[in-house]
């Protein structure tokens, strides 16, 4: 397996963390690639333009993709179910528009001049983020996400605050998507806004719909399978799309909750009195 | 205002053009445990989910604690102290028993993503109200398998989870037979020592004799009755609501009555 595979297969594993933890708070999103596009140009311009170093422009990018995602969160969130997929979509679809008609990042024809990234980046990355995700499993705080995804209206009824929840999550989630954004466009070191177009947005859904919603691993699962298993196979390179749909199809008919159903359970009886 | 805990006055609702409930004034003092009743349709649900703000405000006022909370929402019924089970059970069926209970814990409530640090501290009151509730054995069962009886314990363990001033039960006895309907009363005996008071909706009038002190009844959604338990039953049209206008309403009313 190539270098290449390898980080974008840990770009990809970090895109559907991104979609898995707004989904975990129950709110669906076809926008992180929206958020993809803002980190990597931010970070692009840290680099490029203000000489940053990497790291520390992407995790920049981060917060400025996470401030993002509470704002066009905080009105997008009073939306529920297809409404919220379909503004989450035309997030993705009008940050394209945004960016080729923003002159000084390079409008249609691209910016480049970002370098620095490699495969060590992208696995680091999909580790610290697989071990935070692993701690927050194993915490009150997924009980709470677990129950706001639920039943919302039960979870508010126990005083739990779902709007601030959701949104959280999905700012969190939009972090994230900044960063591997970030990362993925020092790797590759020239972009397009079409390189995050909604196509994008809608490969990381399906990958935590193949993986699995009920917990973190799913969403690596189904990330990593869809994006070694096309490139290993050779016949099904050219037909990627094809296979990706078919894929899905024969899942939902088969097992419409994704290959790892589990839900971890945050705590037992026993462990806590032994 | 008087110093009751729950304040409802001229409460109204409509969905269309029906009226749901009309004019439904009542207090529900400290310390006590009042019953609604009413037959089916009558808006006592309607009434509950006015208060827990399940349904949009209708007209009318309601004070909680001597607060004006008319105009509060969901999260802050519940954080002034409001909780409630629900008719049609509405558990977090992926979760475990006990995780339903601890998740309702106020300070993870308050404060999610500073839970996650917390971890388990919750534990000792959790585990303290399934003892309550006769649930210790069932702690680590997902609460999707859960029996009827068990579901509906559980609903009450996780409403107290969130220390209530005032818990609403709708109709907790809803599907239950009389051995699980005498256990039950046991259970909301022990419920009632830890909040202020208890307002009762339910169908099952033994359940209602071993509990309320006082009674409300609704009749299409307007309050037909107020006061101790026998008076109200024994009100002749609640017992027509109950049993028909025909000509047994006189056995009928021995019968409630009793």
């Amino acid at each position: 397996m190539s270098a290449d595979l390898l980080f974008f297969t840990s770009i990809n594993i970090l895109m559907a963390w991104s979609v898995y933890i707004a989904l975990s708070a129950g709110a669906l999103t076809f926008g992180a690639s929206a958020f993809m596009a803002v980190g990597c140009y931010a970070a692009g311009l840290l680099t490029v333009k203000a000489g940053w170093p990497l790291l520390p422009a992407c995790l920049a990018a981060a917060l400025a993709s996470g401030l993002l995602g509470f704002a066009l969160g905080f009105p997008a969130l009073r939306v529920r179910g297809i409404y919220l997929i379909l503004t989450t979509i035309g997030i993705a679809m009008s940050m394209v528009v945004i960016l080729e008609n923003l002159d000084f990042v390079g409008g249609t024809v691209g910016f480049g001049g970002m370098a620095g990234a490699t495969v060590w980046h992208g696995a680091g990355a999909v580790l610290a983020v697989g071990a935070a995700l692993w701690w927050v499993a194993h915490s009150p705080l997924q009980r709470v996400l677990d129950a706001v995804r639920e039943d919302d209206e039960v979870a508010a009824s126990l005083g739990l605050n779902v709007v601030f929840v959701k949104l959280t999550a999905f700012a969190v989630g939009s972090a994230l998507a900044g960063f591997a954004g970030g990362l993925y466009g020092h790797y590759i070191t020239f972009v397009r806004p079409d390189t995050f177009n909604v196509l994008v947005s809608i490969y990381a859904v399906m990958f935590v719909i193949l993986g699995g919603v009920n917990n973190f691993w799913g969403a690596a699962l189904g990330a990593a399978i869809m994006t070694i298993v096309p490139e290993q196979v050779g016949f099904m390179r050219d037909w990627r799309p094809t296979v990706f749909a078919l894929t899905i199809i024969v899942l939902l008919l088969f097992r419409p909750q994704g290959l790892i159903t589990r839900r971890f359970t945050t705590v037992k009886l026993d462990q806590a009195q032994a | 205002m008087s110093d009751s805990l729950l304040s409802v006055q001229g409460l109204s609702k409509s969905f269309g053009g029906l009226h749901a409930l009309s004019q439904v004034s009542f207090c529900v003092e400290r310390g006590e445990i009042l019953g609604l009743v009413g037959p089916n349709g009558a808006g006592k649900s309607v009434l509950i989910n006015l208060i827990t703000k399940f349904y949009s405000p209708g007209q009318g006022s309601l004070h909680f604690g001597g607060r004006d909370v008319t105009g509060f929402s969901r999260l802050q019924m519940a954080r002034c102290g409001v909780a409630r089970t629900f008719q049609n059970i509405r558990l977090f069926k992926r979760m475990t028993v006990l995780e339903n209970v601890l998740v309702a814990d106020p300070d993870t409530a308050r404060s999610p993503f500073r839970s996650a640090l917390a971890r388990n501290s919750r534990m000792e009151k959790a585990t303290q109200l399934l003892d309550l509730m006769r649930l210790t054995a069932l702690a680590d069962q997902t609460a999707g398998n859960l029996a009827y009886g068990a579901a509906r314990r559980l609903e009450i363990a996780r409403a107290l989870a969130t220390q209530p001033r005032l818990l609403l039960l709708d109709e907790p006895a809803a599907g239950m037979n009389e051995e699980e309907t005498a256990a039950l009363v046991q259970d909301i005996g022990k419920a009632r020592a830890r909040v202020e008071a208890i307002l009762l909706v339910e169908h099952d009038m033994s359940l209602i004799r071993s509990l309320s002190s006082r009674l409300v009844a609704l009749i299409a959604g307007r309050k037909v009755a107020e006061g101790p338990v026998d008076a109200v039953l024994s009100d002749p049209q609640v017992i027509e609501a109950y049993l028909g206008p025909d000509e047994d309403a006189t056995t009928g009313a021995g019968e409630l009555a009793s």
